[in-house]
């Protein structure tokens, strides 16, 4: 007897909770995470740690967490509003811990370097700088995509210049011949768009087959998309196969 | 050893289901990978071996760390260690077969994560891979045997599986740990801990040499071979070997 009533109180009990579960439901429900932009960045040793000490991987969850930022949780934020300072030294972590992936370089120069707010891309031109700054395989491009960025978005023609000699003193000799004059292409009074388009057909047309194939589609829709507007397009070579 | 022994360890993890729930767990991490490698807007093979082999590594090391020390306390617990000695086995004889049934464990684990990996990437099949497997294994050895001999000594399976992934933690970070000591960017306050660091890092194996993602992206670096890897693992089992006989022999029962 006692046992069906101590079972008839648990019930009632169990409802109650339920309820007040439900009523904290409708406050809670639109509560949603805050993002306080890119968060700070943490020494090569913190991030080891997080993947127990196995550089590689730290690289690539690194990479990922980059790539997601701010669009996560149903959110969608623009790039301006980014800290391009803390994103760069995130990247530079990135390049301390794997110097070899083209992931992080090819956020920064298609994705990041397209920011609504162009004065605020320094920090990403000078890791495409310090990527870029190599003879090893293609990294030069970074460093194309770089003086490209700085100037035609970034206005900086100084900064411009002063990459464009270091991309002609990269020895590597893989390198096409538009490469080696590339402070004089930057010189010269043409616009943003015939530099953009000149430089991506440059690469396109030279190393497409050494490009992950993503990075090729992403170049071609950087052109069609981007660079020329939909008039030119459509009668655009490259464009049409797409 | 004892082969009795050995298949009494072996039925056990059968017993507990081990095999099966790593089977699984490799299943899910390997799945969880593909999805994650797949999010990455370029170089997602690259990604996929990177994760998979990190968290395959991790689940294999976890997963032998969780059923060794929960297998020996209990084994303890239930007296079964004393009926076990009061057969015709030498406390040598006990801590070598229970040894070599969980590195057979280790062993089987390792090669499930190896064939995993294969499965869902074929292409990585080249010496970085069989030199990254024969280093899983040499891993995971020398963990499951940690485990053992810490749960002769500790006697909460809780404390011991704590105990053993702090353990481990040090072992791959003391790379890192040895480079800060060496750049001197300590300071002097730090000398005392930098002493300390450098008498606990002669008796931790580095794992961080082990095992690293980064060969099945990049192929083998210049510092890692399957020499390097054959000795440290052989010395730093003979050592926790030792360890785990010394603790058993002095045991009052």
């Amino acid at each position: 007897m006692q046992n069906t009533q101590t079972i008839s109180v648990l019930k009632i009990a169990l409802t109650i909770t339920v309820l007040i579960n439900i009523v904290f439901w409708f406050h809670s429900r639109n509560i949603k995470s805050q993002w306080l932009n890119v968060p700070p960045v943490p020494s090569t040793f913190s991030a080891l740690s997080s993947t127990l000490g196995d550089k590689q991987f730290a690289s690539r969850v690194i990479s990922i967490m980059i790539q997601n930022l701010g669009s996560t949780g149903g959110r969608v934020t623009p790039i301006k509003d980014y800290d391009f300072e803390k994103l760069g030294d995130w990247m530079m972590l990135n390049y301390s811990l794997d110097p070899q992936s083209s992931l992080t370089p090819y956020m920064a120069a298609y994705y990041f370097g397209a920011s609504q707010d162009p004065t605020k891309i320094r920090p990403i031109i000078d890791y495409l700088r310090i990527v870029g700054n190599s003879a090893e395989k293609e990294k030069w491009r970074w460093l194309a995509q770089a003086v490209y960025l700085a100037r035609f978005k970034l206005n900086d023609l100084t900064l411009a210049m002063e990459m464009a000699k270091e991309l002609e003193k990269i020895p590597n000799d893989d390198m096409p011949g538009w490469t080696r004059s590339m402070s004089v292409n930057i010189l010269n009074q043409q616009g943003e768009k015939e530099a953009a388009l000149e430089l991506m057909l440059g690469i396109l047309k030279d190393k497409s087959d050494q490009l992950h194939p993503n990075e090729v589609n992403a170049m071609v829709a950087y052109i069609c998309e981007q660079i020329l507007d939909p008039d030119q397009a459509k009668s655009h070579a490259l464009c049409i196969d797409k | 050893m004892s082969s009795p022994l050995i298949q009494y360890v072996l039925k056990a993890a059968i017993r507990d289901k081990l095999i099966i729930a790593m089977l699984v767990l490799i299943v899910l991490t390997t799945s969880m990978s593909i999805f994650m490698a797949s999010s990455a807007i370029t170089e997602q093979d690259q990604f996929l071996a990177v994760y998979a082999s990190g968290s395959l590594r991790i689940v294999a090391v976890l997963g032998l760390v969780v059923f060794a020390a929960f297998f020996v306390r209990r084994s303890f617990d239930a007296k079964d260690v004393e009926f076990l000695l009061s057969r015709p086995i030498s406390r040598i004889q006990f801590v070598l077969s229970y040894a070599c049934a969980f590195s057979i464990l280790a062993i089987i684990i390792s090669l499930a994560c190896a064939i995993a990996l294969l499965c869902m990437s074929p292409n990585l099949l080249s010496p970085a891979f069989i030199l990254w497997c024969a280093s899983l294994i040499v891993e995971t050895i020398i963990m499951v045997n940690v485990t053992f001999a810490f749960a002769m000594m500790l006697s909460s399976a809780a404390t011991i599986v704590m105990a053993v992934l702090a353990f481990y933690v040090l072992s791959r970070m003391m790379g890192q740990i040895l480079g800060i000591m060496e750049s001197g960017t300590a300071g002097p306050v730090m000398d005392g801990v930098q002493m300390i660091m450098n008498i606990v890092s002669t008796i931790t194996p580095r794992l961080d040499l082990m095992g690293q993602t980064s060969w099945l992206v990049y192929g083998l670096g210049p510092d890692v071979n399957l020499a390097f890897i054959a000795i440290q693992g052989a010395i730093f089992l003979c050592l926790i070997l030792i360890v785990a006989l010394l603790d058993l022999i002095l045991r009052q029962f």
